[in-house]
C-alpha cells in the first residue's frame, strides 16, 4: 500500500521534469573542465574534481529540494480516508528519499558515461579513481538524504512545509546556502557522509515516533478569516479604498503578474534567467576565463525563456473572465523573464567595465612561424572565402596571414592581418605594429618610430625586441574611454557595433517565435494531451540545440570563442556599412525584436487558457500560497 | 437582435468525444434562460464559449452582434459572469478585488457595490483566500452586477452553496434582474432555481439541445406517460410516437416524456399503442429532467 501511495505521491508525479536539469547540469560540469583544459593545459586536480562534481551533482537538486520541500504532502483525498498521519507521512518520506536518489543515481550514471565517452580525449577529468567516486556519492547521498529530512521534520503532520510567501522565500534562500555549504563539506572524509545519513536517519526515526493522529489543515496564521480594519469601522465604502497607491494601471499589472507569476519558484527561475544574462555578456571571461562561450549560453537562455509560457498560463483561467486584453497578459508573461535577462547582462557589463584596466592590447610575441601581434580577437578580420589576400605594404614586401576558420568544413575564416614572417624586414615588422597600434589604440605612428625605439638586429636578419617590449600604452598614452563611455551602447561609434545587438536579436528574435509556436499549441483543436506532448518536443528541440552547440565545442567543429569573435567582427562590419553605424544597428535590432514580439503576440492573442479544474485547488492548494 | 447568439456550435476536447454537436440557440434581450443538462452535457463549455474563453471548432457565437473571440474586451465589459470554479486571485483583499473591477470595467457603479457589500457583510480586508465559498461566490456576484451588465451568465452559480446562501445568491440575482431587467444565461443542477429564475429551459443532452422551450410551455404542455410492459410497448415502439422526447424502463413500466398536454399523450398512446391503461400527467421540471437525461441512450 505504501508503495502504491508513493507512486501517487504529488511530488513523485513531476519527476521527470528533473531529468532535463540533470542532463545541463553534467554538460555544465564537462564545459567547466574544458575551459580549465583550455586556460591551463591541465585538467583538474583530485580535489577540484571533488568540489565541482559533488557541486554538479548538488546544485540540479536545488530546484527539486525547493520543490519538494514546499510541495503538498498529503492529497485532499488522502487526508480524508482513514489512514494513519504515520503512514502518510512515511509515504511521503519514502517518495521524496527515492526521488532524490533515482536523480542521483541518473546523475552519476551520465558522470560516468560522459567519462567514459570522453575518456579518450583528455587525462584525468571528474572521476580520477573509484575511491573518489564512492566518496563524492556519498557525500552528495547525505547531502541530499539531510536535506529532504530537514523539510520533512518540520512541522511533519502539516499539509505543506511552508504557506507563507516569507516562509517561501526563506526557502528558496536557505536551500543554495545549503547546497553551497555541503559542496564546501565535500572535501571532508567520506567518514563525514557516513555520520550525516546516521543522523538523517535519527531524525527521522524521531519524527515518526512523535508524530500525531491528524494531519495538520491549519491555515497559516494571520489569515484565518476576515480581519477588520479602518475601511470596517467606517463602514461599507468602495470608493474609499486605494490599492496601489491609487495608479490603478499599475495596480491591474501587479494584479496580473500576480495572478500568473507569483509562485516562489518563479523567482528561481528569475535567478537564473538573470545568471544566464551575466553568462551573455562573457561573465565567465570576467570570472577568470578566457574560453567565450556567451554565444553558447543562448539555446539555454531560449530553453528557460520559453518555461515562462506553460508557467504563465497554468494560472492563466484566473484572469480569463476579466476584460483584460490577452496582449496586456503576455506582457506581463514575458517582460519581467526578458527583464531578468536584461538586468543580468547590464550587471556583468557593468563589471566587466569596472575590472578592465589599461593594458596594453598590441603584445609582441615571436613565435615559431612568424612574428606575432597578440591582439584581441575583435580586431582580426574575416574571409568568406577562406583565402584573405595578404599584407603588402606600400614597398612591396607582404605577408600571407594565417587564417583560423569559423565552422570546422565550412569556407569562412578570420585571420588577423598585423602578423610579420619570421624572415621579414624590420621595416615590415614595424609597419605592421604601426597598422595594429592604429587599429586598436587609434594611434598614428610612423614605422621607422617604432622600429628605433622597440626593436633590434640580434645578429643576421633575425628581429628581437628591446628595453622593456612593446610599451605602446606607458609611451604614447593612448586615450581610454572613461568608465561612463564604456557603460553606455557606442551608439554614435561607426566603427563598433558592440555584440548586444547581435545577442539581443539571437536571444531575443527566435525565444519570441518559439513563443509563438508554444501559443499556437494552446488552441481548440489540440487536446490536452497532444498539447502536453508537443510542448515537451519544442523543449526537448530546444535542449538538443543547446546540447549539439557544446557537442560542436567538445569535437571542434566550431570554438566558442573564434564564433564569438566572428559575430563581434561581423557587427562591426554590419555597423561600418549601415549609414548611422553602430546607432542603426541598435535601431534594426530593436524592430526585428519588436516584429517578433508583435508576431508573438498575436499568436498568443487567440490562445485558449487552460482551466485548472475543481474548487478543491482553489481551497487547500492556493490559499497557503496567499 | 438577439443578445446572445449560438449558431451550429461544434466542440470538442479529445478526438471523437463531441461535447457540443450542432448547438444552435438564441437569447433575446430581458430575457432569462435556464442551461439543464447532466454532468458533463457541455453546458460550461457553451459557457465559456459565449465568454470567448475557448472557441468553437465549428460554428458561430455573438453577443451583442459580436464575436467574443473577435471583441473580447468589449463583450466582457458587458457582461456579468460567475462560475463555480471561478477563481478570484487569492491573494487579493476584497476591497482590492473591487477595486481592479472598478478599474476595469468603465461603467462599474460603486452604489450598487457599497449596497452589495452591506447586505452580504463582506469585510472589505478580508484576503479571498480565506474566504468561505460563499462569501466568496458573494464577491464574485457583487463584481459580476455592480458595472451593471447587460447579460448576466451564471455558470451553476449555487454550486456548493449551503441553502442559505443560495436562497440569498438566488434572491438577490433576482432583484437585480427585476431591477434592471438584465438579459440571463444561466446553467444549474437545482431544479427549484431554474423554476424560481427561468423564463425558459435548454435541455442539453448527448451534447445537442433536447429541449428548448419556454417553461410555462413546459409546465402546461408536457406529461409523463406511465406505460405498462407489453408486446406493443417497446422503448423504440413508444420513441417513434410523434411528440416522445425520452422513453426510460422502469421495472414498473415504461416512463416516456411527451411535448403534450396529459389528455392528447393519453389519447396518442391508446390510438397507436392500443394500451388505453397508461396513465398521463403533467410533469415537474426535475422529474422531466431525470426521466430525460437519466432514460437516453
Amino acid at each position: 500500500m505504501i508503495l502504491g501511495m508513493i507512486g501517487r505521491n504529488l511530488a513523485t508525479r513531476g519527476l521527470w521534469r528533473w531529468l532535463g536539469i540533470c542532463g545541463i547540469s553534467m554538460a555544465v560540469a564537462q564545459g567547466i573542465r574544458f575551459m580549465r583544459l583550455h586556460d591551463r593545459g591541465a585538467d583538474l586536480s583530485p580535489e577540484e574534481a571533488v568540489t565541482l562534481t559533488a557541486a554538479v551533482l548538488i546544485a540540479p537538486l536545488l530546484p527539486f529540494l525547493i520543490y519538494a520541500g514546499s510541495a503538498q504532502r498529503y492529497s485532499a483525498m488522502e487526508a480524508a480516508l482513514p489512514l494513519p498521519v504515520r503512514r502518510l507521512w512515511l509515504a511521503h518520506v519514502g517518495a521524496l528519499l527515492l526521488e532524490g536518489l533515482a536523480l542521483l543515481l541518473v546523475m552519476i550514471g551520465l558522470l560516468i558515461g560522459m567519462e567514459s565517452l570522453l575518456a579518450g580525449s583528455t587525462d584525468g577529468g571528474l572521476i580520477h579513481s573509484g575511491a573518489d567516486l564512492f566518496h563524492m556519492v556519498t557525500h552528495t547521498t547525505a547531502a541530499v538524504v539531510l536535506a529532504i529530512t530537514i523539510m520533512l521534520i518540520i512541522r511533519p503532520a502539516g499539509m505543506r512545509l511552508s504557506t507563507r510567501t516569507r516562509e517561501h522565500t526563506l526557502l528558496v534562500i536557505l536551500v543554495p546556502v545549503y547546497v553551497s555549504g555541503m559542496v564546501v563539506l565535500s572535501r571532508l572524509p567520506v567518514y563525514f557522509g557516513l555520520i550525516l545519513l546516521a543522523l538523517s536517519a535519527l531524525l527521522l526515526w524521531q519524527t515518526y515516533g512523535r508524530l500525531g493522529a491528524v494531519i495538520d489543515f491549519a491555515l497559516p496564521r494571520g489569515a484565518a478569516g476576515p480581519s477588520g480594519g479602518p475601511i470596517e469601522e467606517h463602514g461599507w465604502s468602495t470608493t474609499a479604498l486605494k490599492p496601489g497607491g491609487g495608479n490603478r494601471r499599475c495596480f491591474v499589472l501587479n494584479v496580473i503578474w500576480r495572478s500568473l507569476m507569483h509562485r516562489y519558484l518563479i523567482w528561481l527561475l528569475y535567478l537564473i534567467l538573470a545568471f544566464y544574462g551575466l553568462m551573455l555578456t562573457g561573465g565567465l571571461a570576467h570570472l577568470g576565463s578566457d574560453w567565450d562561450s556567451r554565444l553558447g549560453m543562448i539555446p539555454m537562455t531560449w530553453y528557460l525563456l520559453l518555461l515562462i509560457l506553460p508557467v504563465g498560463l497554468k494560472k492563466g483561467d484566473i484572469l480569463d473572465a476579466f476584460p483584460i486584453p490577452r496582449g496586456r497578459i503576455f506582457t506581463m508573461i514575458t517582460l519581467p523573464a526578458a527583464a531578468c535577462v536584461l538586468v543580468g547582462y547590464a550587471g556583468g557589463h557593468i563589471y566587466g567595465v569596472f575590472k578592465e584596466e589599461p593594458t596594453n592590447k598590441v603584445i609582441y610575441a615571436e613565435q615559431e612561424c612568424c612574428h606575432s601581434l597578440l591582439i584581441n580577437l575583435e580586431y582580426f578580420e574575416i574571409d568568406w572565402d577562406g583565402a584573405p589576400p595578404p599584407v603588402t605594404s606600400p614597398w612591396g614586401e607582404e605577408h600571407a596571414a594565417r587564417t583560423i576558420p569559423v565552422f570546422r568544413g565550412l569556407s569562412p575564416v578570420i585571420y588577423k592581418p598585423y602578423t610579420a614572417a619570421d624572415s621579414c624586414s624590420l621595416e615590415f615588422l614595424s609597419y605592421q605594429v604601426s597598422r595594429a597600434a592604429e587599429r586598436v589604440y587609434g594611434l598614428q605612428i610612423e614605422p621607422y618610430e617604432i622600429a628605433n625605439r622597440y626593436f633590434e638586429k640580434a645578429g643576421g636578419d633575425s628581429i628581437r625586441l628591446k628595453g622593456e617590449g612593446l610599451t605602446l600604452v606607458e609611451d604614447y598614452a593612448p586615450p581610454w574611454p572613461s568608465r561612463l563611455e564604456r557603460l553606455l551602447p557606442p551608439l554614435f561609434d561607426p566603427s563598433r557595433g558592440g555584440l548586444f545587438p547581435i545577442i539581443a536579436v539571437l536571444v531575443g528574435v527566435p525565444w519570441l517565435l518559439l513563443m509563438a509556436l508554444g501559443s499556437q499549441i494552446y488552441r481548440a483543436s489540440i487536446s490536452t494531451v497532444r498539447r502536453k506532448w508537443y510542448l515537451i518536443a519544442i523543449l526537448g528541440g530546444v535542449l538538443v540545440v543547446h546540447i549539439g552547440a557544446f557537442g560542436f565545442a567538445v569535437v571542434e567543429v566550431a570554438e566558442p570563442h573564434i564564433v564569438t569573435a566572428f559575430v563581434l567582427i561581423l557587427s562591426s562590419k554590419i555597423a561600418t556599412a549601415l549609414p548611422g553605424g553602430a546607432f542603426s544597428m541598435y535601431v534594426l535590432s530593436a524592430l526585428l525584436i519588436w516584429a517578433s514580439y508583435a508576431f508573438a503576440q498575436r499568436r498568443f492573442d487567440r490562445v485558449e487558457i487552460p482551466v485548472q479544474k475543481g474548487p478543491l485547488r482553489y481551497l487547500l492548494g492556493d490559499w497557503a500560497a496567499s | 437582435m438577439n443578445t446572445v447568439t449560438f449558431e451550429n456550435i461544434h466542440r470538442a476536447y479529445k478526438r471523437g468525444v463531441k461535447v457540443l454537436e450542432g448547438v444552435t440557440f438564441a437569447v433575446n434581450p430581458g430575457e432569462v434562460v435556464g442551461l439543464l443538462g447532466k454532468n458533463g452535457a457541455g453546458k460550461t463549455t457553451l459557457i465559456r464559449i459565449a465568454m470567448g474563453m475557448i472557441e468553437p471548432q465549428q460554428g458561430e457565437v455573438r453577443l451583442f452582434g459580436l464575436d467574443p473571440r473577435e471583441d473580447p474586451i468589449d463583450v466582457k465589459r458587458r457582461v456579468g459572469y460567475v462560475s463555480e470554479d471561478q477563481i478570484l486571485p487569492p491573494f487579493l483583499r476584497v476591497g482590492e478585488v473591487i477595486d481592479l473591477h472598478r478599474g476595469l470595467f468603465p461603467t462599474w457603479d460603486d452604489n450598487m457595490a457599497d449596497r452589495l457589500g452591506k447586505r452580504f457583510d463582506l469585510s472589505p480586508n478580508a484576503r479571498i483566500g480565506t474566504l468561505s465559498k460563499g462569501q466568496a461566490r458573494q464577491v464574485a456576484l457583487l463584481c459580476a452586477v455592480s458595472h451593471r451588465p447587460e447579460v448576466l451568465i451564471l455558470d451553476e452559480p449555487a454550486g456548493g452553496l449551503d441553502p442559505a446562501a443560495r436562497r440569498e445568491f438566488l434572491e438577490t440575482s433576482i432583484q437585480l434582474l427585476n431591477d434592471q431587467g438584465s438579459t440571463i444565461l444561466f446553467s444549474s443542477h437545482y431544479m427549484n432555481d431554474v423554476e424560481r429564475m427561468a423564463g425558459r429551459v435548454v435541455l442539453l443532452h448527448d451534447a445537442r439541445i433536447l429541449v428548448d422551450r419556454p417553461l410555462d410551455h413546459l409546465r402546461e404542455n408536457h406529461a409523463l406517460a406511465l406505460i405498462p410492459h407489453g408486446p406493443d410497448t417497446s422503448r423504440d415502439r413508444i420513441l417513434g410516437l410523434k411528440g416522445c422526447l425520452g422513453v426510460r424502463e422502469r421495472t414498473d413500466a415504461m416512463h416516456a416524456v411527451f411535448g403534450l398536454e396529459p389528455e392528447e399523450s393519453q389519447a396518442l398512446i391508446s390510438r397507436e399503442l392500443g394500451v388505453s391503461s397508461a396513465r398521463c400527467r403533467n410533469v415537474a421540471l426535475e422529474e422531466m429532467f431525470i426521466e430525460l437525461v437519466g432514460g437516453q441512450s
